[in-house]
């Protein structure tokens, strides 16, 4: 097997480790983000009458001191028998696209395709909408950007985004499904090219090149540390 | 719908009808939930909370969220300046899952005319928004472009949509700060408008933008108004 075979392989195994719930509360928490995805997707459709919506309000204000009260995650360590890296679990459970835990992902489901190639798969609800009855074109951008930064991670050393360009070809539609493809073009040392398409059945609506840099560890170090700091203020 | 200027066409009057005006009644109430589960939302990312207590609200909200779906649905697209007299804030930014006060999705981010051809954004992420460790995900910082620039380059006339968005990102957007992104229009040929923006946190410059705009040709427009009402249509019987 070629060594970039392998490297995705290796890639994909402990990506698809962290795919299964670790644990009952874990399940619990993307049920939970399940049924939030589907409030807001009512929601913003909704003309429900004041005083349910101030009920709402009020359990929801409650709910929210209630989650304050528990102890958070720190970011890694989750579950030191997984392949996985703690980053990577992030990705699966607390991205804002991919996660499957975090309400504000639609969530965009990562498959693997041939070689150094994802493919995306995503319906967006009303919550979405920019254009009538069109995703918006900030959540397109967005999609590009989740999707090509996971298939650079098969290069065995993931960047972050340097670079991203769109080119919008055609409304993308609000609840169908969509085909995001992304693929690894080239490596040059740190630089990772990646480029993708974005297709509704057989339309394509967008196409996206983005440009990854791998992070030197010090540089990567100095972020963690500045999380911490940034979580800590925050009380997180 | 045969309204001659749909109210996506002018950003800026409906803009200006729709966050800057004061919510009453089930708006503010809608509002008031939306930054309640805006809330939720980050706080249950990072929680450890029981199984229990998760599966009480899971089942809680997946209640809510048949009781919702059983009220009449709005119709973003119309009747928006009716209800704009009736002192409602009305469906259309509102909604936006970047700006609107009443979607929980939205950070979210307020955008405010700067000179005669500029606009600024003004956000806060929170940790749902997380990329990079301590960082805004670059997806939302691409989005967050789209929009700003989306409302500048609408203070140009012949407003349109993304043609294409070009980010190039010069260093981590942080968390849990207030960011400014300064949108300014550069230029007009015939339906194009160009125009770029830089995202600051403080004084430090985090990522910089640059888009086309492909003027709305009213009949693609009214295309999609009639492809949504068709689909409404079919979706409330």
């Amino acid at each position: 097997m070629s060594d970039r075979a392998e490297r995705q392989r290796e890639f994909m195994e402990r990506w698809e480790a962290c795919i299964p719930a670790t644990s009952p509360a874990w399940e619990q928490k993307r049920r939970l983000a399940t049924a939030m995805r589907r409030v807001i997707s009512h929601l913003v459709q909704s003309n429900a009458p004041e005083s349910e919506l101030h009920q709402a309000a009020e359990a929801m204000e409650r709910y929210s001191e209630r989650l304050a009260s528990h102890p958070t995650l720190r970011r890694a360590g989750r579950d030191s028998q997984s392949p996985a890296t703690p980053e990577e679990i992030t990705f699966v459970d607390q991205s804002p696209f991919a996660g499957l835990a975090n309400p504000l992902a639609p969530p965009i489901r990562l498959e693997e395709d041939d070689a150094w190639a994802v493919v995306g798969y995503v319906t967006y609800g009303a919550a979405y909408e920019g254009p009538p009855a069109c995703v918006h074109g900030g959540h397109v951008a967005a999609a590009f950007d989740e999707v090509l930064g996971f298939v650079q991670g098969m290069s065995g050393a993931p960047g972050f985004t340097g670079e991203l360009t769109i080119r919008f070809r055609s409304p993308t539609p609000l609840h169908r499904r969509l085909r995001i493809r992304g693929e690894i073009v080239r490596v040059e040392g740190r630089k990772i090219f990646a480029e993708g398409t974005l297709h509704a059945h057989e339309q394509l609506c967008a196409e996206a090149e983005g440009l990854f840099i791998t992070p030197n560890p010090e540089q990567y170090q100095r972020m963690l540390r500045a999380r911490d700091e940034r979580f800590d203020a925050q009380g997180g | 719908m045969t309204d001659p200027n749909p109210p996506n066409f002018d950003r800026r009057m409906h803009w200006e009808l729709s966050p800057e005006k004061e919510a009453m009644g089930a708006w503010a109430e809608k509002r008031r939930l939306a930054a309640a589960m805006r809330q939720v939302i980050g706080r249950l990312v990072q929680s450890n909370a029981p199984e229990a207590e998760l599966r009480a609200a899971a089942d809680a909200l997946e209640r809510y969220a048949e009781r919702l779906a059983g009220h009449e649905r709005l119709k973003r697209y119309e009747g928006f300046s009716e209800s704009a007299n009736a002192g409602n804030v009305g469906a259309f930014f509102d909604q936006s899952p970047l700006i609107g006060l009443s979607n929980p999705l939205a950070p979210p981010i307020r955008i405010e005319q700067t000179g005669e051809r500029g606009a600024t954004g003004t956000v806060n992420f929170g940790p749902a928004y997380e990329g990079p460790p301590g960082s805004v995900h670059g997806g939302f910082v691409a989005a967050a472009f789209d929009e700003v620039l989306g409302y500048a380059q609408s203070l140009a006339g012949n407003p349109g949509f993304t043609g294409t968005l070009t980010i190039v990102y010069r260093s981590p957007t942080p968390l849990f700060t207030d960011l400014e992104i300064r949108c300014e229009i550069d230029g007009q040929e015939r339906r194009k408008t160009f125009a770029s923006g830089r995202l600051f946190a403080g004084d430090r410059l985090c990522a910089e933008a640059s888009a086309i705009f492909i003027s709305a040709d009213p009949e693609v427009f009214r295309a999609l108004l009639e492809e949504r009402k068709r689909r409404e249509a079919a979706s409330d019987t």
